[in-house]
């Protein structure tokens, strides 16, 4: 179906190719996942297959594309499009129709197929993506999912006999997710479709896809089945993959040589077998809780060189942290009764009663459209209740601007492209201190303080737009630390980032966490959530479902599956395991590995 | 936030999209063929009724009459100082009512003020004329009549496309201005360098937001074929019913009509 | 389905026109939503409707600026009803056109700070007189301050932001 020979690409406006080299071929029917960091050049790889490069973007391009027997340079990427369909990484400028019936009918329009056949093929594929009866409905209204799902369907009407999706999924909450892989896997049997996947998480895709390819540098540095690669966790690791969670318990027992690489688990039943079979042999005789975990801090000092203070161990006390310090925390975020409307009829905060305190790290989690972001725009007085109170650092939020409250509570929001302007990442950092009022030398220290934190300084004169995404990111989160927030609110600070990225990012929110900082999270991942936060809170339909720590949070599976959350894989392990665990759920692979005996051995 | 339409059943509703623009052309026609204001006042009235008929919001014309205030006054007062007397044909429309200035300087005349109200009516006329063909008429009937009025595909894709993405740019506008707010800009600096450097934070991300939203969106329409033929399958066909026949006679003798009084009577002049 | 057909048939709009078209569509919707985004000044509220057009004729040349600048006053008129009636728009459109040529005209000829003041001195004092004919010399003096100060601040705005984007890989 493809064959790619020695494909090397170089944007018309860098130095360096995107591209190198690559020689490929996939055959019909396959479902084919492509990996690698950011900035591996893996949207640059799907331009290439339908034509779009080097048809709409010049540059240097040689070698050979073939798709289905043409050659993509020569086919019209119009012509192409009939047979590989392209989904690309924002839904939102995907869209060009303004009712849902008239965007998927685009294309076929285009193709100047006849009016009644469209009709027909239209509600066909709206029932293929699940979006069967929605034909009137306007696309500004849609949910991200659905949005995500129309995207699908406009390049499916088509019956392509390919499908590249790029990240299809990256805002999604955990069941939007896997119902898109799902609606994918349907599509694929029935219609007999072959399809590359680009995306970075794989929980779901293990048993789905039947090849992997990693791109690193432009460059395929692996291909082969998905059980080889997922076992081999320095590997992934190198190319800034995120490893499966029970497979990293697994790579420890294999390194101690108690079972073969194949008995690596990928999935939590296979997990579960390993440490049934294995607890009998190596069970560790002491109770001990306070064990080291070298695999995990290993990792995460690998990416960051920093040593971090924080024992997994202490997490496991069934008491939860704020009770051990509770007569000296102050309230950093009082809201009582909070009711707030958009200007539709419906409320999207429901009577919401929330106490935050000084020094906590709180996740805020819950699906698409529960309110959370609603919620923590409160906290710096962005959105005023339509009733109920919001008092924060001991003042009413209807009493003060958001701009005096910037000073002491920061917001990063999801995309930082809404907020960078500035021609050099420095002017970037000054800008929020010469609203703060700082003047001359306080600025300069300021700045240079906080580019040394972040790791930004080596770019402090670039253009902050000719860096990537990830960095962009990091420049938008240090604009908000340079006016040393007492309370950081963020948004979805990792999506769309690579594992790499989402560990330098956690790693310094963990570090002003432990300076001291309130941390405020909002995050669909929820392994993040487990690792990182001491306190979540599930957000439903606008009003609180749950809160406590993660433990607690994601011991109850049912509740949670209602707010279409899916607890993290090693919890959801500890429920299988009740009979061994008892009440305690885990959620770091280092918990697990504690419960076995350990070799006289410094770390990995 | 979009271009507005009222759905309603009414008969302007249901006419063709071509007779309600014939109709608007001979609208304006006739009140620029006339200068007196009582004719100017009974085009007034008559829009009105029919922005009655379609019941437009009463809100809806006082949102956009308010603005308009202070240009309305410096409209009547100036024309009417500014109109010399020998500009009117009417002996009546030279009487000079009084002198702003002493000495006999500065005269206003009362043609000028008859010109100013003019002006005025003129301009609320065409104001409610031009709500009640909007507010009438679907978007999806303006594409279909710039089909049939043989503009370029392009330029009435361009069009629909710019109307579908003004919620979406909408939308960044506002999660900018909060990111903004989030970092402390303030919005109420003095002066002219003081409202540019409040708003270049804005603008300079939505312009960048808005080319790499144009840079995904052409791989996009490529991506579904767009450009392939010059035309696409018509979802919907718009035709004339026997109404439109009869309205379009209607709009046509009135049209008439005007011209006749205007110059064969020599009516409405000043 | 008929794949075939069309393959022979010439393609009259090439990858690149598909990528100014969408470059105008979206700037024209810009200038929409520019007119909701109010700076308040002494003589009322002004909106950010004329530079996305300025900013693109100078981004992306004259003829799209132009494009957009028309097209984007239609469509801002359009969401607001049309308070000056439909035919005045349209002459106002045109005219805004034109400028958008002259701006980029001036910046590639002289540079981009006579075409600052080019843009102010079209789009302020010239576009007043032009509406000498319909409003008389009272409208023209009444609408001079607040077209001025519009002027100003649109085209100041697109040509600070062209500045700024330039030296980033986007234009
Ligand atoms: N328009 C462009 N002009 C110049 N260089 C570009 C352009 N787009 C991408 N690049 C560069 O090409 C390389 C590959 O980028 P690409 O977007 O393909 O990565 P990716 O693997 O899709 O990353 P991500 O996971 O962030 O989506 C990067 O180094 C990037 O900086
Ligand atoms: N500006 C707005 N105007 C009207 N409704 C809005 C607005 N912003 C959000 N909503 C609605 O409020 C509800 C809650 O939205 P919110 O953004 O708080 O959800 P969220 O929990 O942050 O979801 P996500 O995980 O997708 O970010 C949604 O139904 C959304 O459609
Ligand atoms: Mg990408
Ligand atoms: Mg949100």
């Amino acid at each position: 179906m493809i064959e790619i020979e020695e494909l090397t690409y170089c944007y018309p406006n860098s130095i360096d190719p995107s591209l190198k080299n690559i020689s490929l071929t996939v055959e019909k029917g396959k479902f084919i996942l492509i990996m690698g960091s950011t900035g591996a050049g893996k949207t640059t790889f799907s331009l290439c297959l339908n034509g779009l490069i080097p048809q709409l973007l010049e540059g240097n391009l040689t070698g050979q594309v073939s798709v289905a027997g043409k050659n993509v340079g020569k086919t019209k990427v119009q012509v192409l499009s009939k047979v590989l369909g392209l989904v690309q990484q924002d839904p939102e400028t995907q869209i060009i129709g303004r009712t849902v019936e008239e965007d998927t009918a685009f294309g076929p329009r285009n193709f100047l197929i006849p009016f009644e056949e469209i009709k027909q093929i239209v509600n066909q594929t709206l029932e293929k993506v699940r979006l069967k009866g929605y034909n009137h409905r306007l696309t500004e209204e849609l949910s991200g999912g659905e949005k995500q799902r129309l995207a699908i369907a406009g390049v499916l009407v088509m019956e392509p006999e390919i499908l590249v999706l790029d990240e299809p999924t990256s805002e999604l909450d955990p069941i939007g997710r896997s119902e898109i892989y799902a609606t994918l896997d349907d599509l694929r049997w029935k219609k007999d479709l072959t399809i590359l996947l680009v995306e970075h998480s794989i929980e779901e895709l293990v048993h789905k896809v039947d090849e992997v390819v990693v791109l690193n540098q432009g460059e395929v540095v692996w291909r082969g089945v998905p059980t080889e690669l997922f076992r081999n966790i320095p590997l992934l690791l190198q190319w800034g993959i995120k490893p499966l969670p029970v497979s990293q318990i697994g790579w420890d027992f294999y390194e101690k040589g108690w079972i073969s690489f194949a008995e690596i688990p990928l999935d939590i039943p296979s997990g579960e077998d390993m440490i049934r079979t294995l607890l009998p042999k190596y069970r560790h005789r002491h109770t001990n809780t306070n064990m080291n975990t070298c695999a995990d801090t290993h990792s995460q000092g690998l990416a960051l060189g920093l040593a971090q203070g924080h024992t997994p161990g202490q997490r496991k006390d069934l008491i939860s942290p704020q009770k051990l310090h509770l007569p000296k925390k102050e309230i950093v975020v009082q809201v009582s009764d909070l009711i707030y409307q958009y200007n539709s009829d419906q409320p999207v905060l429901r009577g919401v009663n929330l106490t935050i305190e000084a020094g906590e790290f709180v996740a805020l989690i819950g699906q698409n459209g529960a309110g959370k972001t609603t919620l923590a725009k409160h906290f710096n007085g962005l959105l005023k209740p339509t009733r109920g109170e919001v008092i924060v650092g001991g003042r009413n939020i209807l009493q003060c601007d958001t701009s005096d409250l910037s000073k002491t509570i920061g917001y990063v929001f999801q995309n930082p492209d809404h907020q960078i302007f500035s021609v050099t990442v420095e002017k970037e950092l000054e800008f929020g201190l010469k609203n703060a009022g700082f003047r001359g030398e306080e600025i300069k220290e300021r700045v240079d303080e906080v580019l040394q934190y972040t790791g930004l300084d080596r770019y402090r004169s670039v253009h902050p737009y000719s860096l990537g995404k990830g960095e962009r990111q990091m420049i938008a989160v240090a604009s908000i630390l340079v006016l040393k927030p007492k309370v950081l609110i963020i948004d979805e600070p990792t999506t769309g980032s690579d594992w790499a990225g989402v560990q330098t990012m956690m790693a310094l929110i963990r570090k002003l966490h432990a300076a001291g900082t309130t941390i405020i999270m909002i995050s669909h991942d929820m392994d993040l959530v487990a690792q990182y936060a001491k306190r979540v809170i599930v957000i439903k339909e606008g009003d609180i479902l749950l809160e406590g720590t993660p433990q607690d949070v994601f011991s109850k599976e049912q509740i949670l599956l209602d707010s279409a959350i899916i607890p993290p894989q090693l919890c959801r392990l500890s429920f299988r395991l009740k009979d061994i665990l008892g009440d305690v759920t885990f959620i770091e692979s280092s918990e697990f590995t504690a419960m076995f005996e350990r070799e006289k051995r410094g770390c990995l | 936030m979009l271009i507005e339409y009222l759905p309603g059943d009414s008969l302007l509703h249901r006419l063709d999209v071509r007779t309600k623009v014939l109709g608007f052309l001979v609208f304006i026609i006739l009140s620029f063929l006339f200068q007196d204001p009582k004719f100017q006042l009974l085009l007034v009235l008559s829009t009105g009724l029919l922005a009655f008929w379609i019941k437009i919001p009463l809100r809806k014309i006082w949102g956009m009459l308010l603005p308009l205030i202070p240009i309305i006054l410096s409209i009547i007062l100036i024309t009417g100082f500014s109109f010399a007397p020998e500009r009117f044909d009417r002996v009546s429309s030279q009487a000079i009512l009084f002198y702003a200035l002493p000495g006999d300087r500065l005269g206003a005349t009362l043609g000028g003020f008859l010109m100013g109200t003019t002006f005025i009516f003129r301009l609320f006329s065409m104001m409610l004329a031009s709500t009640v063909l909007t507010l009438t008429t679907s978007i999806d009937d303006f594409t279909q009549f710039f089909h049939k009025m043989k503009v370029p595909v392009e330029v009435s894709m361009m069009l629909t496309t710019a109307i579908r993405f003004i919620p979406t740019l909408d939308k960044k506008r506002r999660q900018i201005l909060e990111a903004q707010k989030a970092r402390g800009t303030k919005f109420n600096q003095k002066g002219i360098i003081g409202s540019i450097r409040s708003y270049l934070p804005i603008m300079v991300p939505l312009f960048i937001n808005s080319i790499m939203m144009a840079n995904s969106l052409s791989m996009a329409m490529l991506n579904r074929g767009y450009g392939l033929t010059r035309t696409w399958t018509s979802m919907r066909e718009i035709s004339f019913a026997p109404r439109d026949y009869w309205a379009m006679t209607f709009v046509l003798l009135l049209l008439i009509l005007g011209a006749y009084l205007r110059f064969g009577l020599d009516l409405g002049i000043l | 389905m008929n794949t075939m057909e069309t393959k022979t048939q010439d393609v009259k709009l090439s990858a690149w026109n598909v990528k100014r078209l969408s470059i105008m569509a979206i700037f024209i919707a810009l200038s929409a939503v520019g007119a909701l985004i109010k700076i308040p000044s002494p003589v009322g509220t002004i909106g950010m409707d004329s530079a996305p057009g300025f900013f693109s004729a100078l981004a992306f040349g004259g003829l799209t600026g132009a494009v957009v600048i028309a097209f984007g006053h239609l469509l801002t008129a359009a969401v607001i009803g049309f308070p000056m009636t439909i035919p005045i728009h349209l002459y106002i459109a045109l005219q805004m056109a034109l400028w958008a040529i002259a701006y980029r005209w001036v910046n590639e000829k002289l540079g981009l700070i006579p075409a600052v003041i080019v843009g102010i001195i079209l789009n302020g004092v010239a576009s007043s007189y032009a509406m000498l004919p319909m409003m008389g010399m009272g409208g023209v003096l009444g609408l001079m301050p607040f077209l001025v100060v519009g002027a100003a601040l649109n085209v100041i705005i697109s040509a600070i932001a062209y500045k700024a984007i330039k030296g980033s890989r986007l234009i």
